[in-house]
């Protein structure tokens, strides 16, 4: 983790006249540094998956989340999942050397090219800015506290960190569902079902699950979580940073018929 | 001289537990079975064994095409029409006609409420992923002989009695004729029914309708007669509930329609044509009393032209064109389709099309729990 940090800095001592890719660069370095050193808890991997949603700018397919949500099925976590932990957090066996190439992998297979993607996404309307240096340079990339640049992105984080940590945490009681809607309409920047807040309210299993105290109720909130959350998380930030079109056409050919 | 037929190998009493133990064990605590509403309904405890979505009518560009077909009302309104509904599905074997017709009766179920009854036939035994749910519906009085039979023919066949059928589904029911049976049919329920070989009743359901009057078969008194083939009981059985009710919402599912009504039906000497005249001029009011007919077929002539001129909605399989002509479909007057569009659709998606409008669909698979197939032979 050090290393990657070292070189995080390494970039900003180059002067950029073009902040915002920078910014980007560097968040999207520190996520993969995360990544690398393992994660302490099941928890800890959703917060990580929220940050990635708009790091990527909702680049990485909702599959992806979908995909991992079903390593959050059952007693024992998934595989990939345990490869995510640590070796204290995961009940699977696992080596440790496996567990790190997974991660390599996954890295090199996924996350890459959606940063990459992001980039070239970011890099048509990155403005250039050539202030005058010195302690007024309100451009300077470490002194910048917006996602890209953008609050919007750094706004719609901040209500995904939220939503995600009240939902983990347990919601008060039905009527604090109804609280937690709220939040979650803006940090899914509306990509939410009409009947969504209905169905948890409504639906009694479902109530029991995100009001409930137990280990179980616990256990249920994470899935829910990777399930329901994540994705809807993803397509938010995706309409936000106005790509919607384009990865709905890529959905569009698998769901264009619908269930009779 | 007779041939000796030698003796069929059968399962012994270990082999038969093991058989039956891949059977799924029957769905006993429903609202259906135990008539308490507290409980789940048949519908939603099928859906969710099988992970299919809620019905959502909004889901379809078209409601005159799906949402029309499916969801039956009494007041028409729009583009809805009142009463019962049809199709006829027509693709190659192995395209997913049987897992759709598996799916059809659990929406029937879920969206109103309906008797489903799945056409019974001594060959087939399509329904058996809807096993731990089925209303087994049986001719009283006759003999039953019950096999279990591997795909791999080689295996030995496992002969079940009456009571064992109980191991497979909910429950087993016996009828004396085909008004008896429709009184015994439950709301939001599946039911499998074995037509009667005596023809017990059917006579006299189509004598006490005097207003329909078809020639009777040459060197015979009767329309309806024991010498019949059994798949005959269906023609009295439709007459009955329409004629005779109870007009419950009522899906008669047929697969393999080939076997009853086909193109080339003759007046032979079952009188096969008069009673598909019969079952036609028993259509329209098979609409307005909620008896809703869901044919399946290889082709166009697996069913009788006189009959397809009343089916109002037409499901293409994938795996084979469909029509872009009028001529290629009997009792329309014009086709949607320009463009062949689903001969490349994989299996579990399919177009359904009325006279004006067309919409591709999907359907999720309903896999049975087990290769062996159920074989009933009624009165033999």
């Amino acid at each position: 983790m050090t290393s990657s940090r070292a070189e995080v800095e390494d970039i900003t001592e180059i002067e950029t006249v073009r902040p915002a890719l920078v910014t980007l660069t560097r968040d999207v370095r520190e996520m993969q540094a995360d990544l690398l050193a393992g994660f302490e808890s099941r928890r800890a991997v959703l917060e990580w998956c929220q940050r990635l949603t708009v790091r990527t700018l909702g680049t990485l397919g909702d599959d992806f989340y979908r995909d991992l949500s079903r390593q959050f099925r059952g007693n024992d976590e998934g595989i990939l999942l345990a490869a995510l932990l640590t070796g204290k957090a995961r009940t699977r066996d696992l080596d440790a050397d496996v567990a790190h190439e997974l991660r390599e992998r996954l890295l090199a297979r996924r996350l890459d090219p959606a940063f990459r993607t992001a980039f070239r996404h970011l890099r048509k309307d990155a403005g250039e800015y050539i202030d005058e240096a010195g302690e007024g340079d309100a451009h300077d990339p470490t002194r910048q506290n917006h996602l890209a640049m953008r609050p919007s992105l750094t706004e719609i984080d901040e209500y995904q960190a939220d939503a995600l940590d009240r939902l983990l945490d347990g919601l008060a009681d039905a009527s604090g569902i109804l609280d937690w809607s709220k939040v979650l309409v803006l940090a899914t920047h509306g990509e939410v079902e009409r009947d969504f807040l209905a169905r948890c309210y409504l639906e009694g299993s479902t109530q029991q699950l995100l009001t409930g105290t137990g280990p179980v109720d616990q256990r249920g909130r994470e899935l829910f979580a990777a399930y329901h959350l994540l994705p809807r998380f993803n397509a938010g930030v995706r309409d936000l940073a106005g790509r919607s079109g384009e990865l709905a056409d890529a959905e569009q050919t698998t769901m264009e018929a619908k269930f009779a | 001289m007779s041939i000796d037929w030698g003796t069929t190998e059968t399962a012994t009493e270990a082999q038969k537990a093991a058989v039956l133990d891949q059977f799924e064990d029957p769905v006993r605590t429903t609202y259906q079975a135990t008539g308490n509403s507290s409980r789940w309904t048949d519908a939603r405890y099928m859906r969710e064994a099988f992970g299919i979505p809620p019905w959502d009518a909004d889901r379809f560009d078209y409601p005159g095409v799906i949402p029309n077909c499916w969801e039956h009302s009494w007041e028409a309104g729009g583009d809805r029409i009142a009463g019962g509904t049809d199709f006829l599905a027509r693709g190659k074997p192995g395209q997913g006609k049987s897992t759709l017709a598996n799916y059809v009766a659990i929406r029937q179920i879920e969206v109103n409420d309906e008797k489903v009854v799945w056409r019974g036939s001594s060959s087939r035994s399509e329904w058996l992923p809807l096993a731990p749910w089925t209303v087994l519906c049986l001719p009283e009085g006759v003999p039953i002989s019950a096999r279990l039979e591997s795909k791999d023919p080689t295996e030995p066949a496992v002969v079940l009695d009456r009571d064992e059928l109980e191991e497979i589904v909910r429950e087993v029911r016996t009828y004396a004729d085909p008004v008896d049976l429709n009184r015994q049919l439950d709301e939001g329920a599946f039911h499998v029914v074995y037509p009667d070989p005596l023809m017990r009743g059917c006579q006299e359901v189509y004598e006490a309708s005097p207003e329909r009057q078809y020639d009777t078969p040459p060197s015979r008194d009767t329309l309806f007669d024991e010498a019949d083939p059994a798949s005959h009981w269906w023609f009295a059985w439709v007459l009955a509930r329409v004629e005779h009710g109870p007009h419950h919402w009522t899906t008669w599912i047929a697969d393999e329609i080939g076997d009853i009504a086909p193109q080339s039906a003759q007046k032979d000497q079952f009188g096969t044509y008069q009673k598909v005249q019969l079952l036609k001029d028993t259509w329209v009011d098979a609409r307005k009393f909620g008896l809703s007919i869901f044919l399946f077929g290889h082709s166009e002539v697996d069913i009788h032209q006189s009959v397809r001129h009343k089916i109002r909605w037409r499901i293409q399989m994938p795996g084979t064109s469909n029509p872009t002509s009028k001529n290629d479909v009997v009792g329309f007057e014009s086709v949607p389709m320009d463009y062949d569009v689903c001969s490349h659709y994989d299996i579990g998606k399919a177009l359904m099309y009325t006279e004006t409008n067309f919409e591709p669909f999907r359907w999720k698979d309903i896999p049975a729990p087990t290769d062996y197939k159920l074989k009933l032979e009624v009165g033999q």
